[in-house]
């Protein structure tokens, strides 16, 4: 490339860097008006204190006219109805007499009260292993993962993952080496007590005190001779996290947070001291072992505390000292403008305005159909006059054939279509065809969903019997239904408890039962096979070896007698009864247009990931149920939002905001479509494999087709179903291919544009300006245009420097982006 | 020098040394340190527990720079004044320490408190010239001199059995307890004293060869680990060997005793010299915590046992390899050697014992001894084997495995067991603590030897209330042993008499009949007799009638003829005629009423007689039975009466030992010395 192209190129880079952010919406900071207080609670909100034992820590927060909330426990006059039943330490009340009353708190004029009761006050309660002593290896973090929660142990002691075998630890703790980890006879001496505390060399250093409330309770657990529990032990069955929300007015406030197990005996405790706690985002609220609350940077973070097997979160938002703020006024085209501003007002966020046509028309483009919108197009939409251009755009989008097959490509991603040692060539292009005919008709997603799982038949006859071809261990086809359909990532269950979401190793093997009967048998094509209901099978619970009775994840156990198991799922799954289908697709949906979904990752829903915009979402899913799974509606309705218009121009509140949606994200463009885009603006064509010449990159049938552009820009191999396959992270690799490879240059050159436009008698300026339109759907500003022609007009060969203009925009950031 | 360094120094019981490596900051470093910065682990290249590997430093230099402690990282880090601040994860160690580390390096560093030269170690000479196989000479090795009869520590209850030992040749048996170590006689299970051993929780006791040795191996985990050797007759520590950073989980001294062996979760195998505890080899071979380990009885080889499975014969002296012994599949629990070196036994969590000969190292035999896990099996000095396990159950076999006893189910895992000296008993310990005696014989419990026994004065009460209890008990047994004895007596005299009555029934019988014939016949004679008497009078009425109308013919003669001379005198004649014959009537009659009045007497005694023999013949019929039952009474009396015999003479045995135990304790509490105080 000459000197000019790479300063066209440098130039072009840095006309691209963002412009000034707009003018703040943030009105500027008036005398701040007195808050006033506007609600007080008691958390939690109903107190049982049952034998001598237990404590309950109480926080008081009040809310204030202005959204802020305070925690004001030790500021309120905080007190006990009957003193005479409980006295009250600090924040914490401990239990003297048995009765009914009543915890009062009041502050800034609101009252607060909270029932409590307290029971057995004079009895000692049981020390149990499972309830007392397995929660303080997850709160000290003695089984975690890099510690002796290693599958191998650690140092030579091995406790289960996140205490997912208390049964094995109790083995571990007291028989396995026996003398080793308790002095029966001098129970403050035993190593596990030592090593805990320090008190001796402990690589995993000091993990709590001596004589602290740790260490007292393992010591009496070993004086009681260190039992295991009786079978009718309680379990938990319920965690809640107090407050549920907080807005924490500016860097260092705080807020206690208190956690309440439920048992299945009907008792509650305060694990407070038990609970592990954890924030999303330890910038803006960081949580301290003890469960402090403290406010850091602006934003918004989700802290939770994990108990037993159940994460528990509340949201909590960070703002800056007695901010300031009013909400422009936005139009809102629909439900999802509606409840994106609800999520903004609450952050004190300012949308950016609405994009130009001309990023719009290029922006849809990419997004529906994945190609460009060619000259006439652009010059169709720009002269368009009507106030309702763009629904009618969005709308004719919808129905271009284009539009199918990029979500045939989206999906296929997903349903890993790709040939294999399992997987004929051929049972993947039917495969293939199979989905682009659901695709293209349109046929409701529940319905070829549930045609896909409930898939029995030959894979030629049948090719949606291809999905259980593509992936025969019964393990990944469990989680890969999971991760696909339901956004669930439960692989950390099949070997433990779930570390961060509700789902247990029960949940994982009663999935897993669904899957358990799939015969598979060969036919006269050795290529082809017969994917049956076998009839028999069962999954077994690794610990105990347990039949698991086939349950759906997070629903009922259904009757699946005499059924095939599949197809009870396949049902179930593409149904409303199913919390997180419609959901799923809806954030998968969501997240193609936006480039971040609503949780983020799509297919990494859980507790501890929580939706950025909760109710946006279950709209979202509301409205697609309502649709009856017509994704096309959905889509609708997000492109024609205002929220999917708005500008890539951020402003002083949302330059910060990436997960709310305030304003457009740059996105690059992923393989196929980029190479279908080059493609298109250099009007040269593709040889794939299997396709004809000039076919689409989204065309592709078979994941395991590639080429090297595709695999530098990050094609998904469909090797797994994580949403991670497509990578859109630039590389230098990506930048040189553009650069130096065959795909600018040489293509402008085949594809001759210039030569052709020359030859037309086109002048240089007409030129660029259809270099422009073609490629970034714009034309070039003045000062774009007056340097260029300053450069091409030097040159004596013009074909050479305009090709030079063409090859500088192919790679200029603007093209490579969707914006 | 620093108040604290001042304090340690008197502690120590010396005259305030220059502040050093040795008796300063090694302890500190053990504690802190080891468990990374150990021989074992060299995290980042550091050895901190040997003072020339710190001078040498670690992977990113020395640590220690004499004299500049702002330069040394050892310093640095652990005042928190340099990244990574050590020990990581930990809050900041004690200030006196970091100034101590800060004071030491500040001086210099030194090694050790006097000269540059080490104080020459102390010598121990316990090794052997040769190796005396059988039983050594002299008497049994039994402690000579009173051990401390109080307990050095007296606990909640007593730990899972971890350490037990009976010794080859005496009926001495070793169990560990808390700090200390408790000797009882097995055959007796009186309790014969404590040892202390206050680096820890013994692991691991065992007897050397000759039964002369006790050798007592664990510490306190993650800190320390020692070897101490006792003199089995005195009680008295020997040497002291090892400096391990964790508990020793298995040791063994050689049967010349010039060798320590041991090893621990550091999985180096040590073999020290027991003259001076120099450290001779260290291999390192086994792959996870060595957990088992014994010499051979002709000291040649040692073999060695790991928490993963491996099993490891080296040479003795070389700490060279010689069998590496596969098979099991889950920790080693204990290894054994017969008496004839020839075959080690190793036991395994994963069931089984295994039995390997040492011409080619080769598995001779495998057996599931216990479901769920053998912890523990030991070569008895008859060849026998006994094992214990899992399934809480301690089991007897022969020489190769075949089942010969399983014992009464103990109450938990059972862990520990071995056979005493004469095979005679079986003593084993179960996870909670306790230690049973069982007869091998019979497989029956007879005792329990107590791993917390209580301290002297609680014991002499709990002995004088066994001794009231058992003087009881042998009142009882001798009342219950006289009773049967009367009872036997009574019964045999009575048995005699009634045998001899059945005996003399004939004899009797035909002279009572005999007696009747001829009483029933002088009972006819006399009858005839008075018939007769009777007749003669009747007679003699008749004349007397006859003679009275011849006197009244006479007299009316005479009145006819009244001259007539002849009728006087026939008057005359005719009267004393009849006055004679008058006379012999009455004396006729009177011998018959004499005679009749004899008639009854002689019925009645003919009565009395048939009555007798018919009360006779009754008590006959009745005899035989009487007998028969008086005969089954003495043979049940006669067969009670032994096991009487003997529980008398247990009671009696048990109420002398109780008395001896008490007057033992009793003499002791006298003399009791002073508990050595925690190290």
């Amino acid at each position: 490339m000459t000197h000019l192209s790479l300063a066209i190129a440098t130039f072009l880079v840095a006309s691209q860097a963002p412009a000034k952010p707009v003018a703040a919406a943030v009105i500027p900071a008036a005398p701040a008006p007195a808050r006033q207080v506007t609600g007080l609670s008691i958390f939690p909100p109903d107190i049982q204190l049952a034998t001598k034992r237990s404590k309950q820590v109480v926080v008081v927060q009040a809310s204030y006219s202005d959204g802020i909330t305070e925690d004001v426990t030790s500021k309120c006059n905080l007190r006990l109805e009957n003193a005479a039943l409980a006295t009250l330490q600090g924040q914490t009340i401990l239990p003297v007499a048995d009765g009914t009353t009543r915890v009062m708190a009041d502050f800034g004029g609101k009252s607060a009260a909270a029932p409590m009761v307290v029971s057995q006050a004079a009895e000692e309660r049981q020390i149990s292993f499972k309830l007392d002593v397995m929660p303080i290896f997850m709160r000290t973090g003695c089984n975690t993962g890099g510690c002796h929660g290693a599958a191998r142990g650690k140092d030579g002691f091995r406790l289960s993952l996140f205490g997912f075998d208390p049964d094995g630890d109790h083995h571990r703790l007291t028989r396995e080496l026996n003398g080793r980890r308790l002095n029966m006879a001098v129970p403050s001496s035993s190593l596990l007590l030592e090593k805990g505390a320090g008190k001796v060399a402990h690589t995993g250093g000091q993990r709590f005190a001596e004589n602290d409330e740790y260490w007292q309770t393992i010591v009496r657990w070993v004086e009681a001779d260190a039992p295991a529990d009786p079978a009718t032990v309680a379990t938990c069955v319920a965690v809640d996290l107090y407050p549920k929300t907080g807005v924490l007015n500016g860097k260092g406030a705080t807020q206690r947070m208190t956690v309440k197990a439920k048992y299945s005996d009907g008792t509650t405790r305060d694990v407070t001291h038990l609970a592990l706690f954890l924030s999303s985002n330890d910038a803006s609220a960081k949580i301290a072992p003890d469960g402090l609350v403290t406010a850091g940077d602006r934003g918004e973070a989700f802290v939770m505390a994990r108990f037993f097997t159940f994460t528990v979160g509340s949201p909590v938002i960070v703002l800056p000292k007695d901010y300031q703020f009013s909400f422009p006024a936005t139009p809102e085209a629909n439900y999802v403008d509606t409840l994106v501003n609800n999520k903004l007002r609450n952050l004190r966020i300012a949308p950016s305005g609405a994009c130009s046509d001309e990023a719009f028309l290029r922006r849809v483009y990419l997004d529906m159909i994945g190609i460009l919108p060619n000259p006439e197009e652009y010059a169709r939409f720009m002269g368009n006059g009507s106030p309702n251009k763009r629904e009618e755009l969005v709308d004719e989008l919808l129905g271009r054939k284009e539009f199918a097959e990029l979500w045939v490509l989206k999906w296929a991603e997903l349903l890993q279509i790709r040939s294999s040692n399992q997987v004929s060539y051929k049972a993947t292009l039917l495969y293939y065809n199979w989905l682009q005919d659901k695709i293209a008709r349109n046929v409701p997603v529940n319905e070829w969903v549930q045609e896909l799982l409930g898939a029995s038949g030959g894979t030629f006859k049948n090719p949606a019997t291809n999905y259980y071809q593509n992936e025969t261990d019964i393990l990944k086809v469990t989680e890969n239904v999971a991760q696909v359909f339901m956004g669930m990532r439960i692989q950390c269950a099949q070997c433990h408890n779930h570390p961060f979401d509700r789902w247990t190793m029960d949940d994982y093997y009663g999935f897993m039962s669904f899957f358990t009967q799939i015969g598979r048998k060969g036919t006269d094509d050795p290529r082809e096979t017969v994917v049956f209901n076998s009839g028999s099978g069962d999954a077994r619970h690794p610990v105990g070896n347990r039949v698991m009775a086939p349950k759906f994840l997070g629903g009922v156990a259904p009757e699946t007698k005499g059924k095939d198991r599949r197809a009870v799922m396949s049902e179930w799954i593409a149904s409303p009864e199913n919390p997180y289908f419609a959901t799923n697709v809806s954030n998968i949906v969501w997240a193609h247009f936006f480039g971040t979904g609503i949780i983020n990752e799509v297919d990494d829903v859980r507790v501890s990931n929580p939706p950025s915009n909760a109710e946006l979402l279950a709209e979202l899913g509301k409205r697609f149920t309502g649709y009856k799974y017509d994704f096309k509606k959905l889509i609708r309705d997000i492109c024609v939002s205002k929220t999917y218009q708005r500008a890539s121009h951020t402003n002083a509140s949302n330059e910060q905001d990436t997960r709310n949606f305030s304003h457009a994200a740059i996105r690059r463009i992923k393989a196929e479509t980029f190479l279908d885009c080059i493609s298109q603006v250099t009007e040269t064509r593709n040889k794939f494999p299997g396709l004809p010449l000039g076919a689409r990159a989204v065309q592709i049938a078979d994941g395991a087709v590639s080429n090297y552009f595709l695999t530098t820009f990050g094609r998904a191999t469909r090797e797994t179903v994580c949403a991670c396959e497509v990578r859109l992270e630039p590389t230098l690799s990506q930048s040189l291919h553009l650069l130096n490879g065959d795909t600018t240059g040489q293509r402008i050159r085949s594809g001759n544009l210039i030569s052709k436009r020359l030859t037309e008698k086109k002048e240089a300026p007409e030129i660029i300006d259809e270099v422009f339109i073609r490629c970034l759907a714009r034309r070039p500003t003045d000062a774009e245009k007056q340097k260029l022609m300053a450069m091409v007009a030097t040159d004596t060969d013009k074909k050479k420097a305009l090709e030079d203009v063409f090859w500088a925009v192919l790679n200029s950031r603007e093209f490579m982006f969707n914006h | 020098m620093t108040p604290c360094v001042f304090l340690v120094s008197l502690a120590m019981g010396q005259s305030p040394a220059k502040l050093n490596y040795e008796q300063h900051v090694l302890p500190f470093l053990m504690e802190k340190c080891g468990n990374c910065h150990s021989a074992d682990k060299k995290r980042g290249g550091l050895v901190v527990t040997n003072y020339q590997k710190i001078m040498e430093g670690g992977s990113s230099g020395a640590v220690i720079k004499p004299g500049d402690p702002e330069k040394s990282s050892l310093y640095m880090t652990t005042a928190h004044k340099a990244e990574p601040v050590m020990p990581p994860m930990s809050p900041k160690v004690a200030e006196d320490k970091i100034e101590l580390i800060r004071a030491w390096i500040a001086s210099g560093a030194p090694e050790n408190s006097g000269s540059k030269v080490l104080a020459a170690g102390p010598k121990t000479e316990i090794g052997l010239a040769s190796i005396v196989r059988g039983r050594p000479s002299g008497p049994p090795p039994m402690p000579a001199k009173p051990l401390a009869q109080d307990p050095f520590v007296r606990s909640r209850r007593a730990d899972a059995v971890l350490a037990l030992a009976s010794n080859p040749w005496s009926p001495l048996v070793a169990i560990g307890g808390q700090r200390q170590v408790l000797l009882y006689n097995g055959d007796t299970q009186d309790f014969i004293g404590a040892i202390p051993y206050p680096e820890g929780v013994p692991t691991v006791v065992k007897f050397s060869r000759n039964g002369s040795l006790l050798l007592v191996a664990g510490g306190r985990g993650s800190a320390l680990g020692k070897v101490a050797i006792y003199n089995v007759a005195t009680g008295e520590r020997v040497t002291t060997i090892g400096a391990e950073s964790d508990t020793i989980l298995a040791a063994d001294i050689s049967p010349d005793q010039s060798l320590v062996a041991i090893g621990g979760p550091g999985k180096i195998l040590r073999i020290h010299s027991t003259k001076d505890g120099k450290l001779l080899h260290e291999v390192k071979k086994h792959t996870d915590w060595i957990t088992a380990m014994e010499f051979s009885p002709d000291g040649v080889l040692l073999a060695t046992g790991d928490r993963s499975s491996g099993v490891v014969v080296w040479e003795a002296f070389t700490g060279r390899e010689y069998f590496n012994l596969r098979g099991h599949t889950a920790a080693i629990t204990e290894i054994s050697w017969r008496q004839d070196s020839n075959f080690v036994i190793s036991s395994s969590e994963d069931g089984t014992v295994r039995q390997w000969e040492m011409e080619n190292g080769h598995q001779v035999r495998s057996w599931a001894a216990h479901a769920g896990g053998a912890l523990g099996a030991r070569y008895g000095m008859d060849g026998r084997i006994v094992s214990a396990g899992r399934d809480k159950t301690v089991k007897l076999w022969d020489g190769t495995g075949t089942a010969q006893k399983s014992f009464p189910v103990m109450a938990d895992l059972a862990l520990r067991a071995t056979l005493t000296h004469d095979g005679a008993r079986v003593i084993a310990g179960d996870w909670t603590g306790t230690v049973a005696v069982f007869s091998s014989a019979d497989a029956k419990k007879t005792g329990e030897l107590s791993a917390n026994p209580l301290p002297v004065a609680e014991r002499i009460g709990q002995l004088s209330k066994v001794l009231a209890e058992r003087q009881a008990a042998a009142d009882a047994a001798a009342k219950v042993e006289k009773a049967s004895r009367d009872a036997l007596a009574a019964a045999t005299t009575e048995l005699a008499a009634a045998q001899k009555a059945l005996q003399e029934m004939p004899a009797q019988s035909r002279m009572a009949q005999e007696q009747l014939a001829k009483l029933q016949a002088d009972l006819k004679a006399i009858q005839a007799q008075q018939v007769g008497q009777q007749a003669q009078a009747d007679a003699r009425q008749m004349v007397l009638g006859e003679l009275r109308l011849s006197v009244t013919r006479i007299q009316e003669a005479s009145k006819k003829t009244p001259a007539n001379p002849a009728g006087p005198v026939a008057a005359q004649l005719a009267a004393t005629y009849i006055t004679h014959v008058e006379k012999e009537a009455r004396e006729h009659a009177q011998a018959a009423a004499a005679t009749a009045a004899k008639v009854a007497p002689a019925q009645k005694m003919i009565t009395d007689l048939q009555a007798q023999v018919a009360s006779r013949t009754q008590a006959a019929a009745a005899l035989p039975k009487r007998v028969e039952a008086l005969q089954a009474a003495i043979k049940v009396i006669n067969m009670r009466l032994p096991a009487e015999t003997a529980a008398n003479q247990e009671a009696q045995n048990l109420l002398k030992h109780a008395n001896d135990s008490l007057a033992r304790a009793k003499s002791f509490q006298v003399s009791a010395t002073v508990p050595p105080s925690k190290p």
